[in-house]
């Protein structure tokens, strides 16, 4: 039996990106878009750059929040959809749906499957106000439930226990969160619509950033910002037929949620989370490890989440990752270039599908004054919620 | 010892647990089948699948598992104690808790530091906060 996700033995058992696309990203004043209408522009890019009609698409994984597989199908005159899911896991929704949509092209299902996602993370309502009252999801639900009434009631607060314990159990530096938002700022003077390109930062400056909710500095936190991206996966055997130059091969994907699922302050080992389960399953199913990969996409919408998502991937032991990430390892020309576009602390927080995008343009060797040279395999991941976990390994067919 | 009522489904659990806060008590959920202390409370416990589950009384003491220093108004109605101290408290029972802590410089909080159950008006509300013992 083959594999879930993973490359199987013949084209037809192979999943790839066969296409990507981006809106703009931007902040004051806003797209001028809804929350849909980004969606459907991200999606409509990603038909465009994968050469199709866009009612060849007969598969569509629906974002986790501001539309709808109706929405999405109706809007693209879609004639038919065959396969169809949402994918509830906050951030980590976009990776995790590449392992969805893969699966749904293996099995014949579906022959191109769109993944689009977008917000109006800026204009919109800020990912911050996580305690409105209606809670769309479990992650909000208890937030609202058992730390908003003390206070808690954004992200970074109730990502900031992790990452305090962290440090004080391993002794991790508050440089070594620095050093992952001096990479991915570094990285964004690199790419030519990065929103914090232009906008250099030195440790200095990092450290002299004010506290938003110790031990997060506002550099710690990811940028808000309007956009969208997108992506069309197909299987390797039409990707062959309709000639997509460049397919990128979806080598595995995986997605994981720590038990409890629900909270993520009361798991027998608290640095338990989604990718502790998801990555071991990935690595053994692409037959890559660590090791292979020429780059890591890795979801940031804090400093410390990169920090513990590497320790779980396997690139380094639990409780070392804050070494791990010091002295330019993750910067480009380093051992493991790391979020090469700038990612959501410096490029666009496009709720992680940029990473994806990122991640087929290095792949194609396309990045411009950011390729990674060489670059024949990577690895992208997403974070949400209750540190639930899900990422692809990509690589050149 | 049990409360003689029936936990409550999932959407009200929450409210369950704060309602022995207005009574100046902090107790957590225990499961009568095999004894076993949880938190957040569920409605079927996943150890043993009893639904025999209890609010039992929690002894208040307790040590600092994390701990974050809000500086930044990020919750309206918490703007007048900038900075504030939210910690996860392990209680002796073995269940983590979130809760303010209050009576500590932010400075001196520090890991496994001993604290003891209080309760104090939050946003019109009382709660369960914890103090430095």
């Amino acid at each position: 039996m083959s594999p879930a996700t993973g490359a199987g033995t013949s084209p037809g058992d192979i999943a790839c990106i066969v296409g990507v696309g981006e809106t703009d990203h931007c902040r004051a004043p806003g797209s001028g878009l809804s929350n849909l209408g980004l969606i459907l522009q991200a999606a409509r890019r990603a038909v465009a750059d994968a050469g199709i009609d866009v009612r060849q698409v007969n598969g569509v994984v629906a974002p986790y929040l501001n539309a709808s597989v109706e929405e999405i199908e109706d809007n693209l005159g879609l004639r038919r959809v065959d396969y169809s899911v949402q994918i509830n896991m906050g951030g980590a929704s976009p990776v995790a749906s590449l392992m969805h949509a893969a699966m749904a092209v293996r099995s014949g299902r579906a022959k191109f499957v769109v993944v689009p996602i977008g917000w109006n993370g800026y204009s919109g309502v800020r990912a911050r106000e996580t305690s409105d009252r209606s809670a769309p999801t479990t992650f909000r639900k208890v937030v609202r439930d058992y730390y908003l009434p003390y206070g808690t009631g954004a992200p970074p607060q109730v990502y900031a226990q992790m990452a305090r314990r962290h440090m004080q159990v391993f002794g991790t530096p508050e440089e070594a969160l620095g050093s992952v938002a001096l990479a991915c700022r570094r990285h964004a003077q690199l790419h030519p619509h990065a929103l914090m390109r232009d906008r250099t930062m030195t440790m200095e400056d990092y450290l002299a950033s004010p506290w938003i909710v110790a031990p997060y500095r506002r550099f710690d936190c990811c940028i808000d910002s309007d956009g969208g991206a997108a992506c069309v996966v197909a299987s390797l055997e039409t990707a062959r037929r309709i000639g997509t130059p460049q397919p990128i091969v979806i080598a595995a994907a995986a997605e994981g949620r720590a038990a409890p699922g629900s909270e993520i302050f009361n798991r027998p080992d608290v640095f338990d989370i989604g990718l502790t389960a998801a990555a071991p399953l990935a690595w053994e199913e692409a037959g890559l490890g660590p090791e292979d990969m020429a780059f890591a996409q890795i979801y940031d919408c804090f400093t410390f989440e990169v920090i513990q998502q590497l320790e779980e991937l396997g690139f380094c032991a639990r409780g070392e990752g804050g070494r791990f990430v010091m002295g330019g390892r993750i910067e480009l020309g380093g051992a493991l270039p790391v979020n090469t576009h700038g990612g959501l602390l410096s490029h666009a927080h496009a709720l992680g599908m940029n990473h994806v995008v990122e991640a087929v343009r290095q792949l194609r060797g396309a990045a411009g004054v950011a390729q990674v040279e060489g670059a024949s395999t990577g690895v992208v991941t997403g974070w949400g919620d209750m540190g639930d976990g899900s990422l692809a390994v990509l690589r050149r067919p | 010892m049990t409360t003689g009522q029936a936990m409550p489904g999932a959407d009200n659990l929450a409210e369950a647990y704060f309602s022995w806060h207005d009574q100046g008590e902090l107790r957590l959920q225990r499961c009568s089948g095999c004894g076993r202390w949880r938190h957040p409370p569920l409605v079927t416990c996943p150890e043993c699948g009893s639904s025999d589950l209890s609010w039992q009384p929690a002894s208040g003491l307790g040590t600092v598992f994390s701990w974050t220093v809000t500086h930044y108004p990020l919750v309206q109605a918490f703007s007048e104690l900038l900075p504030y101290v939210d910690a996860v408290v392990a209680c002796e029972e073995g269940p983590r808790v979130f809760a303010l802590l209050l009576g500590v410089d932010p400075d001196t909080v520090s890991l496994d530091m001993p604290v003891r159950v209080d309760f104090a008006d939050l946003a019109g509300s009382r709660r369960a906060v914890f103090r430095p013992m």
